[in-house]
C-alpha cells in the first residue's frame, strides 16, 4: 500500500527525495549508464529532460542497434494501418456498399412473385391464372414504389412490407372464394421470411451491389 | 522538437499525412523503442509493441487533442500496451524470458518481468560495456514494476515527475517516491554487482 506520506507528502519531504534523486542520477550518469543531466534540471519546475541529450546517448547505447530496422517497421505499420484506414473510408463513403442495391432487390422481388406464383400452381392449379395475373399486374405498381424507398433509407423496409402487405391482399381478394387458410399461411411466412432475413442481414443472400 | 513545429506535425498527422507521421516515427521511436525495451527486455518484443504504439497512433490521433502534452500522450500509449502485456503474460503459464513474477502486488511494484536468466542482451557492444549494460538491464528488470516504469519512462520519455505522476494517475509524491526508491534499489543492485 502507499502510505498517506507518499501521497501527501510536504514540500520538505519532496525537496529531500527530488535531491536524493539528483545524487542518485549524478552516480548513474558518471557510471555512463543515464544520461549526463544538467544540475538544476531535475528541481520539480525544470523536470524536462531535453530530447536531443536522450538522442544521443540513446545513439550512444549498445542495445541501439536494432533501432533503425525498429523505425522502419513502425514506419511499415503506419503505412498499411493508413491503408487499411483509407479502405475503410472508401466502404463508408460508398453508399451501395454493405447495403442491397435497388437492381438486386427488384430481382429479389420478382423471384418472390414468381414463387408466389409456382406456390399458387403447386397448391391450387386451378387458380394459378388468376393467381400470376394478379401478381404480374402487382409487380410494376411495386418495383417503382421500391425504388422510391430505395431513396430513403429510412424507410424503405417499411415502404416494401407495405408493398408485400398490399400484394398478399391482391392475391387474397383474387382468390378469396378457393383460399386455403393454411395455404395462405405458408405463403405469408415465405415472404415474412424473405423480409426478416433481409432486414436482418441483405448481404448474406449474396446480392452483390450493382 | 519545437512545440509549433510539433503542433503542425500533428495537424498533418491527424489528416493522415504519411509523411507526417513518419516525422513523428522518427522523432518519438528511438526513444518510445528504448522505454520498450527497458521494459519488456527483448529486441523482438519492443519492435512489436513499437509498431503496435504507432498503430495506435493512426487509429486514435484524429481524436486527440493537442494541448502541448503530446509525449505524455505517447508514452501513455506505450505504457498501457506494456501493462497489457504484462497482463497477458501474468494470466498464462510461461516459462519465458518474459515470465513475469505475480507474487508481487501492483502497489509494491509488482509484475516485475525477471529476465535474470535472458541472454543476447545488448548485442554488438564491447564486452565490458556490454557486461555492464547485461548488468543494468538485468537490474531493472528486477525492480518492481512501479518503480521500474517511473525510472525508465523519467529517463526516456523526458516527462517531468508532474507529468509522469499525471500519466500514471498518481499523487507527484508519489511518483517521486517511486523514482527515488527504484533508482536506490538500482544502485544497490549495480553495487552489489560490482
Amino acid at each position: 500500500m502507499t502510505s498517506p506520506r507518499e501521497q501527501y507528502p510536504s514540500q520538505d519531504d519532496q525537496d529531500t527525495l527530488l535531491r536524493e534523486i539528483k545524487v542518485q542520477e549524478e552516480w548513474l550518469a558518471k557510471k555512463g549508464m543515464m544520461p549526463d543531466l544538467p544540475l538544476g534540471l531535475l528541481e520539480r519546475t525544470k523536470l524536462r529532460v531535453e530530447i536531443s541529450s536522450n538522442e544521443d546517448w540513446l545513439a550512444q547505447q549498445a542495445y541501439d542497434v536494432d533501432r533503425p530496422g525498429a523505425l522502419q517497421a513502425a514506419k511499415r505499420a503506419v503505412a498499411l494501418e493508413l491503408a487499411s484506414a483509407a479502405e475503410g473510408d472508401q466502404e463508408q463513403g460508398d453508399p451501395s456498399a454493405g447495403r442491397l442495391t435497388f437492381q438486386a432487390f427488384r430481382d429479389l422481388a420478382v423471384a418472390a412473385a414468381i414463387l408466389l406464383v409456382a406456390g399458387i400452381g403447386l397448391w391450387n392449379p386451378g387458380k394459378l391464372h388468376d393467381a400470376s395475373t394478379t401478381v404480374v399486374a402487382s409487380v410494376p405498381v411495386l418495383i417503382p414504389t421500391m425504388e422510391t424507398a430505395f431513396d430513403d433509407e429510412e424507410s424503405e423496409w417499411m415502404a416494401i412490407a407495405n408493398e408485400i402487405d398490399a400484394l398478399e391482399d391482391a392475391l387474397a381478394v383474387g382468390n378469396n372464394a378457393t383460399w386455403d387458410d393454411n395455404w395462405m399461411d405458408d405463403i405469408s411466412g415465405e415472404i415474412d421470411w424473405l423480409l426478416d432475413d433481409l432486414e436482418a442481414d441483405p448481404v448474406r443472400l449474396d446480392f452483390a451491389p450493382t | 522538437m519545437e512545440q509549433d513545429q510539433l503542433a503542425t506535425l500533428i495537424h498533418q498527422a491527424q489528416r493522415r499525412s504519411s509523411g507526417a507521421l513518419d516525422a513523428l516515427v522518427d522523432a518519438y521511436g528511438a526513444r518510445l523503442y528504448g522505454y520498450l525495451y527497458r521494459l519488456c527486455g527483448v529486441h523482438e518484443e519492443a519492435e512489436d509493441l513499437l509498431q503496435e504504439v504507432f498503430v495506435r497512433v493512426v487509429r486514435t490521433l484524429p481524436d486527440y487533442e493537442h494541448d502541448g502534452k503530446f509525449d505524455g500522450w505517447i508514452f501513455r500509449i506505450a505504457t498501457n500496451l506494456v501493462r497489457d502485456r504484462v497482463r497477458r503474460i501474468r494470466r498464462r503459464p510461461s516459462t519465458s524470458p518474459l515470465e513475469a513474477d505475480p507474487s508481487n502486488s501492483r502497489e509494491d511494484g509488482g509484475g516485475q518481468i525477471d529476465l535474470a536468466d535472458h541472454h543476447g542482451l545488448v548485442p554488438g557492444a564491447g564486452v565490458a560495456q556490454d557486461e555492464e549494460m547485461d548488468a543494468l538491464q538485468i537490474a531493472i528488470a528486477k525492480l518492481p514494476e512501479a518503480e521500474r516504469e517511473v525510472v525508465v519512462l523519467r529517463h526516456f520519455s523526458g516527462l517531468s515527475f508532474a507529468r509522469i505522476a499525471e500519466l500514471m494517475d498518481t499523487p507527484l509524491g508519489t511518483a517521486l517516491a517511486r523514482a527515488h526508491r527504484g533508482l536506490g534499489k538500482l544502485r544497490e543492485m549495480m553495487e552489489e554487482y560490482e
